[in-house]
Order: structure tokens, then sequence, then C-alpha cells
């Protein structure tokens, strides 16, 4: 084995190892129950689950071992409630303002009007 | 007779076809009650070599490159939460040809051929949608899409001193071509019904990519 080979080993192991860790650490359920204790009402948030479905949806507070949330979706679906201790993690998110369908139009809406305009400028240059 | 054919599966397709598996996914208990059709219109570019609609064989065309437009309507039928069958119908912006013959008919005569060519086609597709009931669906297409072009033309026979006026003879006809394709598009909602359409489709034929559109529009749900 050269030196080459061996460095190549160390860096892939240094690479991996932290990231295997990390994905085999769970943190105790009161360690969410006390995150969610802070929450305000409406927070938006992504709940990994042990299972590795992931949901989003809007905060809703309750007392007990669940966490309780309304999920972000297109047609309206049930409030569900998650068990703390099938909870992988909770990452608090920014709600996006605009639908795609809005993001999409304003962004058909800004292309063709800066060609618009491009078109515009070269006519005008020409004449 | 392609055009009707193609009609005809795409209508047995989403009117017949269609109910079985709907059946399947109302009858679960706790099932997404999910809208069972969508409909929509878009607008879009067109992009196709000069021998696609109607230009084979001849010399020069004005629609090369992304000249034309296309209008599009469309319907589809969700056989379940990612599986939809949908038809289509798409009209293009006129393709003029021109053409002109290498060998003279007659010692001293020489022609030359305009022809203005009006694409309708009607398309049969089914689309996996990927991701359930979010506000972002990406998607894949696969279908045929038959095109009926309608075609005017005028050709003019010149003497060979070019002196006097030309013989025109005028004529319209109709013909069909027949083209798989493959899409990839995006369905981005505002709400729960209402959604804007963005397509990228390119169709092949014996030689490869034959013409290609891309569009964006608006649809619903219902």
């Amino acid at each position: 084995m050269n030196t080459q080979s061996i460095v190549i080993t160390v860096l892939v192991v240094l690479l991996v190892a932290p990231s295997a860790m990390a994905a085999h650490r769970q943190e105790s359920p009161e360690v969410w129950k006390g995150y969610t204790q802070k929450l305000e009402a409406g927070a938006f948030l992504q709940v990994r689950m042990k299972d590795g479905t992931k949901v989003k949806g809007y905060f809703i507070p309750s007392a007990g071992e669940t966490l309780r949330l309304r999920p972000k979706t297109r047609i309206p679906v049930p409030i569900r409630d998650f068990q703390f201790s099938e909870i992988e993690s909770i990452d608090r998110k920014g709600d996006s303002f605009w639908s795609p369908g809005m993001k999409v139009l304003t962004g058909t809406g800004v292309g063709i009007g800066t060609v618009m305009l491009i078109l515009l400028g070269v006519y005008a240059y020409g004449d | 007779m392609r055009i009707q054919i193609a009609t005809l599966i795409a209508v047995v397709s989403i009117t017949f076809v269609s109910p079985i598996f709907a059946q399947k996914a109302e009858s679960t208990p706790g099932k997404l009650e999910m809208k069972k059709w969508d409909a929509g219109g878009s607008l879009g570019l067109l992009g196709a070599r000069r021998s696609e609609f109607g230009g084979a064989g001849t010399n020069s065309c004005s629609c090369t490159g992304l000249s034309g437009f296309t209008a599009n309507l469309d319907v589809g039928r969700y056989l379940s939460p990612h599986l939809k069958a949908e038809a289509g119908l798409m009209w293009s912006t006129p393709r003029d040809h021109y053409g002109y013959s290498s060998s003279y008919l007659q010692p001293g005569q020489y022609t030359s051929t305009y022809r203005s060519v009006h694409p309708t086609s009607v398309s049969g597709a089914f689309t996996y949608q990927f991701l359930e009931n979010v506000f972002a669906h990406p998607y894949v297409s696969a279908g045929i899409r038959v095109t009926s072009l309608y075609e005017e033309s005028r050709t003019y026979t010149y003497g060979s001193t070019y002196t006097g006026p030309p013989n025109v003879i005028s004529g319209t006809g109709r013909s069909s071509e027949v083209r798989p394709f493959v899409a990839a598009g995006f369905k981005s909602y505002f709400n729960e019904w209402a959604y804007m359409r963005s397509e990228v489709l390119t169709a092949f034929d014996k030689k490869g990519p034959s013409h290609g559109t891309l569009r964006i529009g608006f649809g619903i749900d219902f």
C-alpha cells in the first residue's frame, strides 16, 4: 500500500465517519418536548420521523407526549399528532409567502418583460 | 385515418380505462380525495427541422429555429394519484415552404412552388406525476402526436425568357404526420385546484428529434 492509498483511505474515513455517527445519534423525546414548549402557535416546522418520513406543517400547541401539526398540503388533510419518541428531528423553517404557481407566473412575466425591453432597446438603437 | 385512430385511442384510454383504476383508489378507506380531471390551455414556442410539418423535399422554409408559436388545449384523467391519461390539441402558426424544380418540364420551362402549411395536432399521452398532494409536481410524459397538415400551394411556371407572366396553379391538400414524443414539466399550484403548467417536449422521427415545444399555461383540477 503506497502513501497515496493511505492518504485516500484516511480522507474517506474522516469524511464518512462524522456523518455516520450523526445518523445514529438520537435525541431523547424530552429534548423535542422541551423544544416545542418554546414554540409559538403557527410556527412552520419540518419534522423528520425515525422511519424516514418527513412532514412539513404548522405547529399547534398541545399538552401530552405528542407534537400536533397541521400539515402543509395542497388539499387540506386532518391535523396529525406525532409521538415525540418517534421523532428524529424538528427543524424550524421559513414559510414561503408565494405559492409555486405565483412564483412561476411572476418569473414568466419578468422573463417576457425583460425580452420585450431588450427588443425595444434593440429597435430603438437600430433607429 | 391516423388521426382518427389516435383520437380513438386517447378517448378510449380516458373514458373507459380510467374508471377501473379510479374505483380502486376511491374504495380505499382513508384515502385522500383527489380531483380526477384536469384541463388547461397554454402558449408556447415551436422549434422544428425544415423537413417537419410538411417541409420534406422543399428547398427553404421561413420557419427554421424557434420561429413558430403554438396554442394548446389539454385535458387529463387521473388513473391514480401519479398516473394520468392525457389528450391534447395544438395549433401552430403557418409554415411557409419554398421549392423549385431542378429539371425543366419542357425545354425552356421552370417551376417554383410556394406552400403555406397550417399544422393542427392531436396527441394522446400517459403522464407520471411525482409527489403527492404538494404545491409543485414535477412530471414526465410519453405519447403520440398526430399532426394534420392543411396545405395551400401555388405553383408558378415560367417560360424560358421570363418575359411573360407565369402560369399559376393554386391548390389545397391535406396530409398527416405521426410522431412519438417525450415531455417533462411542472404543475405549480396557486391553491388546491388552480395551477401553472410549464413543459418542454421533444418529438422524434426516424432521423432523431424532429420538433420540440416549450410552453407555459394555466389550468385547473376538477
